[in-house]
């Protein structure tokens, strides 16, 4: 079938071939890049008369005529043109494979050119003659030359120089029909000329062919062509960012395309390739790595090298990669170490400040912190030894090293360190700051590290004495400048919460509206941002204050205050605001659980949650809302008779929690959560009717209760009755009704004594004790004794309709899940 | 640490070298112009700003907002690096343009400034722009969701994880706008044309489908291309005539022991070294010829040239073959107290370290 197809196109072929043939060619303007001249009438014999089309192209037909035979062109004609390559009109044979090339120029341009050349060779023929006769005038001057030789070689010269003109003038023409456009004619005549060792005519030939001049407006073009690139550039960059701007998958598509486009174009820009690489970064597109690797390869000095390691080491990390991004932190560290003088004081400590929170990344994810302190302490060395530093690049540094020392030892549980390299910035800050504003500040900035480490070290005397210390330079700051009202604010917020922790309400109260109230006054002066950032965890403060006093009223008023800051918080920036709003989340699914809306307790727990996922790489949300947030949500599951979700949830919070405690064993607020997750755990299990492991966990819940008890009676007393109520129904279980009961009567003799003092928190739980103790009655047959408390519990509960411990209690009762038996 | 003790202490002396040349002389590397305006003011220039570049004396912006920083270190085309740019009250807007400025005798650095909270304030107004854009296709999705919860067509545990996912794409895009509102917030509007001007308007009126649209008109794309096949068929045509220069300049090297043709050669040598900067031979030819005609200045910016190329696309073995030279040109005695010599030894030596720095191992 192959073999039959091909011999037929070769039939046809040959027959074409015999029959007639055509020549095909172009017609272009001498000395102008090839540019197509239309319009141009070709007669040859033997065909009929063409005109060149808008391409500058022909064909000419030639019915009786065959390839390899002669063509004899009779006129080739455009108006206002003459012919430059005239040769060819005499010597063409006609080929199918070969077009014909004709060349044009304006009508005159030929004689000009000859008359330009001959003028100009001439010209340089006369220097040079002029030349030789000057230092043949110089020889004879110096008697090297006898008059007669001196005659002799003038005749000769002028001889050779009249045999060159006439040369001159028959080349001239040649050259003039030379189109610069054709480069091999150009070399033919050279290469030939050389064969003939005329060499001067060569170089003539290229004096005379205007290569250099075409090469010269070659490279103009193409100079100007960049430049009309790079001003397109500016508004391109613009164009894509409106499409950012803008969003929507279809515009970021647009800038994507954009960006790329202007990368492509120049592919030996760095700053071009650098700023695609940046887009696909944030949108993690997959030819991410690419373009990092190219901006990496473009850089040419040290600024852009840096930028490209920054991006690089970026990339990694959000590849989940940071064993290769410490490799490139250290380089960047190293490179900004060795190359001080490339990089200006501002633009090194900023690069420094990021590799540090690199490193903070990578090491709070495998809790190598004491790693990240060797290498901090290393360089600490390095700059001290290092004495070509100016020494306020020294200072500067050491002080911002021992910050981050003391920072990264306070991860560690290490109090004692992190408040000695505190103390070590401080003493080096003071010494830098001569004015009195920046030494306030510096002070402010290390009484209040100093008492929030005390604080977390829960050692609240301490912490209170520093709070207390800070209040002179806060004071004075928010006189001085009332931008830096929040200071002060921060400093009533640290004062607050060590007066939380250690149970006194009231001042803690106090310290928080204090801070309210400079927020409200001071709030014109500040930015609107600043205030809002401000307010937000100081009405946390308050929600959490008020609901565990069980004030919902006030409790709400600050949630719905709240929940407002956050809904602006989230659309300003959600990622660095992140802890804010995980607390307000919690504050609010907290209070929707007090308040017996559980659908959307569930909600908002999820909420965090989702936050802690997106976050999960990084240490700025705290693990403490994320344990509570797993127990509270296994509490609610619990409720919800979902057990096995429950217990998931809350196991999850245990090994968590036991993690933090094994680094920080002495933290009363870990230990608090540790005992309410194992009661809980507890209940999961008594209510499988294994009454003998329930026990074990109740007791132990019980036991952490009771050792914490003194640090916060108010708030603890009410954890304690919960665990020693639930033991109680465990013994029962056990069918010890003796240890039940007692245990009942300690929860009663403590409910009533802590309710005199706190009613609204503690009242319904009495009422919950008074149930608890009539059905425990009824159920060992004292019925008398037990309708008694089940009628006092009851009229105690109808003063609290919507309070969830009495909802619940009340369910239990009715479907008689209150001292259950195997 | 070793290394920068020593290069600094060369550079020390290089710079003690520079300076009496300078004394004697008049001698000076680059002269960088610059100008310093207001943000979209109307090219207002702002008078006394503190200018602090490394490697250049001082200086404070005139009364027209003009300033000249005398680079005696440096090369043009060398990397401008800012200490500080300070007015009181002001910040400065376009941080990136200057990083990236390399030194130049003939363009003019552009800095603006805009008044302390102006481009924050810009910010905020470009951000809520994009949200307001942003939360428009959000609410959609979210009113679409909240119907199918409503009729039950997805569960409960669904509508909130789709609810989720779309609050985190809300929040991944958020975190994008910031850096693009910045962006927004440090155009200067005296840089732009009517165009574009009413396409910032429309975009100000939170018109922004608008705005892409006059964009999109514009073709700009299209434009670029254009320009880029004019230029490639430039370099084209280049490419086809190098041949015949390479050709010409060896017949004129060689048979031109007058120097009667030295225009030319050098007008071959410049398309040459310009049209292919890429091919570092003909740059070597170049330098090589300058050396025997003693243009020894010409020289070394031609090597200073050669060295930029290099430290994009050199390897190390290269850049260190140019040490050899520069130890050659050292011992030539019109040289020796050429305070050029010094800073291209310095740059070998910086580029050897950005080329390590640079290459993985």
């Amino acid at each position: 079938m192959k073999s039959t197809l091909l011999s037929f196109f070769l039939s046809v072929f040959i027959l074409y071939g015999y029959g007639q043939t055509t020549q095909k060619g172009m017609v272009t303007l001498f000395n102008s890049g090839n540019t197509p001249l239309p319009g141009t009438g070709i007669l040859a014999i033997g065909a009929p008369a063409t005109d060149t089309d808008l391409g500058g192209n022909f064909t000419l037909t030639l019915p009786k005529a065959s390839q390899g035979q002669a063509l004899i062109i009779s006129e080739i004609h455009k108006k206002g043109y003459e012919l430059v390559n005239d040769a060819i009109m005499y010597s063409w044979i006609l080929s199918e494979k070969r077009p014909m090339k004709i060349i044009m120029a304006p009508e005159g341009t030929i004689n000009e050119s000859k008359e330009r050349i001959y003028n100009v060779s001439l010209q340089h023929e006369t220097a040079r003659f002029q030349k030789n006769i000057e230092e043949l005038d110089a020889l004879y001057q110096q008697n090297k030359l006898t008059e007669e030789e001196r005659r002799q070689s003038i005749a000769a010269l002028s001889r050779d120089v009249t045999q060159r003109r006439s040369m001159l003038q028959q080349y001239a023409d040649v050259f003039a029909r030379i189109n610069p456009d054709d480069v091999d004619a150009v070399e033919k005549t050279v290469l030939r000329q050389i064969a003939e060792g005329k060499v001067d005519e060569a170089i003539e030939t290229y004096r005379n062919s205007l290569l250099l001049q075409k090469a010269i407006e070659q490279l103009n073009v193409s100079i100007k062509e960049t430049e009309d690139i790079q001003n397109l550039i500016p508004v391109l960059y613009r164009y894509a960012n409106t499409c950012m701007l803008a969003g929507g998958d279809e515009n970021i598509r647009k800038a994507t395309e954009i960006q790329r486009k202007i990368a492509e174009e120049n592919p030996e820009s760095f700053e071009y390739a650098y700023q695609y690489a940046n887009l696909l970064f944030q949108l993690l597109h997959k030819d991410l790595d690419i373009w990092v690797e190219k901006s990496l390869r473009l850089t040419g000095n040290e600024t852009q090298l840096a930028q490209a390691l920054f991006l690089k080491m970026g990339t990694l990390m959000i590849q989940n990669n940071p064993n290769e991004a410490s490799t490139y932190a250290n380089r960047l560290f190293d490179l900004l170490k060795e190359a001080t003088d490339k990089f200006p004081f501002h633009l090194t400590y900023t690069y420094l400040t990021n590799i540090t929170n690199l490193y903070t990344q990578i090491y709070s994810k495998s809790g190598e912190w004491a790693k990240a302190i060797e290498m901090v302490k290393e360089n600490i060395k390095d700059v001290q030894e290092d004495t070509d530093l100016p020494p306020e690049y020294k200072r500067k540094n050491t002080q911002r090293l021992f910050g981050t020392l003391s920072n990264y030892y306070s991860k560690l549980n290490n109090y004692n360190l992190a408040r000695e390299y505190t103390q070590k910035e401080f003493d080096l800050r003071r010494q830098d700051e001569t004015d009195e504003l920046a030494l306030a500040e510096a002070e402010y900035d290390y009484y209040t590290t100093m008492a929030s480490y005390y604080l977390l070290e829960e050692k609240f005397p301490q912490a209170l004495a520093f709070c207390e210390k800070s209040s002179p330079s806060a004071e004075f700051l928010i006189n001085k400048n009332s931008h830096k009202a929040y200071l002060y604010t921060q400093h009533c917020i640290i004062a607050g919460a060590v007066a939380q922790s250690s149970g006194n309400w009231e001042l803690c109260e106090q310290e928080y509206l204090k801070a309210n109230e400079i927020l409200e006054r001071r709030g014109e002066d500040l930015n609107k941002l600043a205030i809002i950032v401000a307010r937000l965890p100081l009405s946390n403060l308050l929600i959490g204050l008020y609901s565990a006093q069980n004030n919902f009223e006030k409790a709400n008023f600050w949630l719905k205050r709240a929940c407002e800051l956050a809904e602006i918080v989230e659309e300003i920036d959600p990622i660095v605001n992140a802890p804010i709003l995980t607390e307000v989340f919690f504050a609010k699914a907290a209070v929707s659980y007090q308040q017996n809306n559980i659908k959307e307790a569930k909600l908002y727990y999820q909420k965090v949650l989702t936050l802690y996922e997106i976050l999960e790489d990084t240490k700025i949300l705290k693990k403490q809302v994320l344990i509570s947030t797993l127990t509270n949500l296994g509490a609610i599951n619990m409720m919800e008779k979902n057990n096995k979700e429950a217990m998931r949830l809350l196991k999850q919070s245990q090994k968590l929690l036991q993690k933090e405690l094994k680094e920080n064993p002495g933290s009363n607020t870990l230990l608090l959560s540790y005992a309410n997750n194992i009661n809980n755990q507890g209940s999961i299990i008594l209510d499988a009717k294994n009454s003998a492991d329930a026990i074990k966990y109740y007791s132990e819940a019980e036991t952490i209760y009771k050792k914490l008890l003194p640090n916060n009676e108010p708030q603890l007393s009410y954890y304690l009755i919960d665990a020693q109520m639930n033991l109680s129904a465990a013994y029962f279980m056990e069918k010890n009704q003796e240890k039940a009961e007692e245990l009942l009567d300690g929860c009663l003799e403590r409910v009533t004594r802590m309710a005199t003092s706190y009613p609204a928190v503690y009242e319904p739980i009495q009422a919950a004790v008074y149930l608890l103790k009539g059905v425990l009655y009824n159920k060992t047959n004292r019925e008398n004794k037990g309708q008694k408390y089940v009628e006092l519990a009851l009229e105690q509960a109808k003063k609290y309709p919507n309070d969830p411990v009495i909802l619940m209690i009340l369910n239990e009762y009715k479907q008689d899940g209150i001292y259950k038996t195997k | 640490m070793v290394s920068t003790r020593r290069n600094k202490l060369r550079k020390n002396l290089g710079l003690i070298l520079a300076f009496l040349f300078y004394m004697n002389n008049g001698f000076s590397q680059v002269e960088q112009r610059g100008v310093v305006t207001e943000i979209s003011s109307g090219n207002k220039p702002i008078a006394g700003t503190a200018i602090v570049i490394t490697n250049a004396p001082p200086t404070d912006s005139d009364s027209n907002g003009r300033f000249l920083l005398n680079f005696q270190r440096s090369f043009p085309g060398d990397p401008l690096l800012v200490q500080e740019i300070h007015k009181k009250g002001y910040e400065v807007v376009n941080e990136d343009e200057i990083r990236n400025w390399a030194l130049s005798d003939k363009e003019t650095l552009h800095i603006v400034l805009a008044r302390d909270g102006y481009v924050d304030e810009g910010k905020r107004k470009y951000y809520r722009i994009g949200t307001t854009a942003y939360q428009r296709k959000y609410q959609e999705v979210l009113d679409k969701l909240n119907k199918e919860r409503v009729e039950r067509c997805i569960s409960e545990q669904i509508y909130l994880e789709k609810v989720d996912s779309l609050n985190q794409e809300l929040r991944n895009f958020t975190l994008k706008l910031k850096m693009y509102a910045d962006k927004f917030a440090r155009i200067n509007k005296d840089q732009l044309d009517e165009t574009e001007k009413k396409a910032l308007s429309l975009i100000e009126e939170g018109k922004l489908e608008e705005a892409i649209q006059i964009y999109e008109d514009m073709r700009l794309l299209h434009k670029m291309e254009e320009h880029r096949e004019t230029h490639t068929t430039a370099m084209q045509n280049l490419a086809t005539l190098e041949q015949s220069l390479c050709q010409e300049l060896h017949l004129l090297q060689e048979n031109d022991p007058g120097g009667n043709q030295d225009g030319r050669v050098d007008s071959i040598f410049y398309v040459l070294t310009t049209s292919f900067p890429e091919k570092s031979s003909y740059q070597y030819a170049y330098i090589k010829r300058l050396m025997e005609k003693e243009r020894y200045d010409e020289a070394l910016n031609a090597y200073n040239t050669l060295l930029n190329r290099l430290s994009i696309h050199g390897t190390a073995d290269e850049v260190r073959s140019i040490y050899a030279h520069i130890e050659t040109l050292k011992a030539l005695p019109a040289l020796t107290k050429n305070p050029k010599i010094g800073i291209l030894e310095q740059k070998i030596e910086d580029i050897l370290r950005l080329l390590k720095y640079k290459t993985t191992n």
